[in-house]
């Protein structure tokens, strides 16, 4: 059942209340609606175990094999390596004729499979005492084992997938020739290889869609940066405009959403935002490029920034159509902070006024964007978004105090009535909040 | 041709690719170990652990190209470089000769990388070994590097023998005194039990 679909216990007792439905069809609801969040658990109890048990067993063998394994002739050695490789293939090939649709089964033979790729290539590695690096033997098993995903449709490698291409990449970058550049864009385009596998499972709601929504998110977002840096795009503009896009991502799309991959990448602009409040940050650790920027243009820097611009605008349109005036506000507010910010981080160096302007844009947008949560809360009666608000005007309030020439003892009355203040305001905003919509209910 | 069996086909293709990665490492690998010309060269040796592939006793060749001029041994491998091979007077390898151009005759070992060397480095730098001979090998090369610890003296009492063949090496056997370090370190064992 759709999960959107799906009606919560309290829901069916409220509907009996109402006397929508009866109790014996309240009844038939509830143990259907507990049969299938129980079927759901099993399922995904069920791969997990699959998963593991796969791994132990492919472990165990490989290691009463290891303890022999000096005493077998070269010949032997040779082809005990392939073991791994044929088991897994056979059972891939079970699967394949037997329990294709059975996703536990296809996991866990592609899990194997990967076992299989990575002990076979070791093994082999070991009878030739090869050094080949570990990075080369990583791209090797990755390019390998993603046809495995494919064909059993199974996504649990995928993890071991992108480190491997990752690391790969990063480690070239610094050993060999190929420039750097080159790799970045293989590091993107091996992940839209997998781009297909990802969105055919999200968009079927199969199991695993955290899992997926997460480490592609993260894979790409690590690849994103490492293709925008290798391209000299500032580290620190490009994670602040992939930050301020993800944030704008996660208002729009999920905007109820604490922990999806979008609401974390956003959090990280918040983070920033807070890093930047201060002047001395932003000497430290080479937030400041310090070049002209407009005669030595990076078109990659710029093509960031209109993007950051664009994606702001359109949403923007988005929100104001479906009336969600204070959704569009805050994709405005961080489309044009990012990228005033992403300027002043090309452009400015250590003795200029432009930081002096970046430190009061930080404060003043923390302070800004916490008001309108709390305004937002307070109209749309969500105390969620309000405290939210009062957290961000808090902090930034204990940071400006921390900063301050003060003694202890004013500081710590300072935050005791700061604490005493949030809590009077969280208060008295759900207090409002609870008479307004008991009001709103009996007028209506 | 249905779905099916376009993927039975998709299968069969990707355990025929799995299956030819090995197979071409084996037989590249196997040429060289089989047909490959034997050469020794004095390494010094330590023991390190890799995660994925095993337990293996890391080596270095000793310095077996002094007599080249410092100026040819800081030699760029853009985009490879060529350590021609011979034989010294004991019959161990020594590099004769590094160039970026590939030798016409002789035979000699190429390495790719990406900075300058003051030495040549070359492409073999670990023995694989069991679980349980590694530490026990470990303890052996502590012992010698006590006893021995000047890194000539050291450097004498460890070879490595390796087929080498159009710039490639496999290396075949890693020995300490002329015996082969199994041997030395199953023979400990024995001895202490």
């Amino acid at each position: 059942m759709d999960k959107s679909q799906s009606i919560s216990l309290s829901e069916i007792d409220k509907l009996v209340a109402d006397k929508i439905i009866t109790p014996e069809q309240a009844a038939i609801m509830k143990q259907r609606q507990q049969s299938t969040s129980a079927a759901k658990k099993q399922n995904h109890l069920t791969i997990m175990l699959a998963i593991i048990g796969s791994i132990l067993i492919g472990a165990g063998v490989i290691t009463l094999l290891a303890y022999n394994w000096h005493r077998f002739p070269q010949a032997l050695r040779v082809i005990l390596a392939f073991a791994p490789l044929l088991f897994s293939h056979s059972l891939m090939f079970y699967v394949w004729k037997f329990k294709r649709e059975q996703i536990s089964w296809c996991e866990s033979a592609a899990i194997a499979n990967t076992a299989g790729v990575f002990a076979s290539l070791a093994l082999i590695a070991q009878v030739f005492h090869l050094s080949a690096n570990l990075d080369n033997y990583f791209l090797t098993c990755a390019l390998l084992i993603l046809p495995t995903m494919y064909l059993l449709n199974a996504v649990s490698p995928l993890i071991i997938y992108y480190v491997a291409i990752f690391s790969w990449c990063i480690s070239t970058t610094t050993t060999s020739f190929v420039i750097g550049e080159y790799l970045s864009f293989f590091a993107l385009c091996a992940g839209l290889l997998t781009l297909p596998l990802i969105i055919k499972r999200l968009w079927e709601k199969q199991p695993a869609a955290n899992y997926l929504s997460f480490i592609s998110y993260i894979y790409f977002i690590c690849a994103l940066i490492f293709f925008l840096v290798q391209n000299k795009v500032g580290i620190f503009p490009a994670t602040l405009s992939l930050a301020a896009i993800s944030l704008m991502t996660a208002l729009f799309y999920h905007p109820s959403a604490l922990v999806g991959p979008f609401a974390l990448g956003g959090v990280y602009f918040y983070l920033i935002l807070f890093y930047l409040t201060k002047i001395e940050y932003w000497k430290i650790g080479g937030w400041l490029s310090g070049s002209d920027f407009f005669a030595n243009i990076n078109w990659l820097a710029v093509v960031l920034l209109i993007i950051t611009i664009a994606f702001g605008i359109y949403l923007i349109n988005k929100a104001l159509a479906n009336k969600r005036i204070f959704t569009a506000m805050h994709i405005g507010i961080v489309a044009i902070v990012a990228v005033l910010l992403s300027l002043i981080m090309y452009w400015v160096d250590d003795g200029d006024n432009g930081v002096l302007f970046g430190q009061i844009l930080a404060n003043a947008t923390i302070a800004g964007l916490g008001c309108l949560l709390i305004y937002q809360g307070y109209h749309e009666q969500t105390v969620n978004k309000s405290s939210r608000g009062l957290a961000l005007i808090c902090i930034l309030i204990i940071m400006r105090f921390i900063d301050a020439d003060l003694g202890l003892i004013t500081k710590g009355i300072a935050f005791i009535i700061l604490g005493i203040i949030f809590l009077a305001a969280n208060y008295w905003l759900s207090k409002k909040i609870k008479q307004s919509s008991t009001t709103g209910s009996s007028g209506n | 041709m249905n779905k099916n069996n376009l993927l039975l086909a998709g299968l069969i293709g990707l355990f025929l690719v799995q299956l030819l990665v090995p197979i071409s490492q084996i037989i590249s690998l196997g040429n060289i170990a089989s047909s490959g010309i034997e050469y020794k060269f004095r390494v010094e040796a330590y023991d390190p652990y890799d995660p994925f592939r095993g337990r293996y006793l890391q080596f270095r060749v000793a310095d077996s190209h002094l007599d080249i001029p410092s100026a040819m041994r800081r030699l760029s491998c853009k985009p490879a470089c060529y350590g021609l091979l011979e034989k010294d007077a004991n019959g161990f390898g020594v590099i004769k000769l590094i160039s970026n151009q590939k030798p016409t005759s002789g035979d000699y070992i190429v390495h790719h990388g990406k900075h300058e060397y003051d030495k040549f480095v070359f492409p073999a730098d670990r023995y694989y070994m069991n679980e349980k001979l590694a530490p026990q090998a470990e303890q052996w090369l502590r012992r010698f590097r006590d006893e021995f610890r000047d890194a000539d003296l050291l450097s004498k009492q460890f070879h490595i023998t390796a087929r080498v063949k159009n710039g490639q090496m496999v290396v075949t056997g890693l020995y300490i005194n002329g015996e082969k370090i199994e041997d030395v370190v199953e023979r400990e064992i024995s001895g202490t039990k």
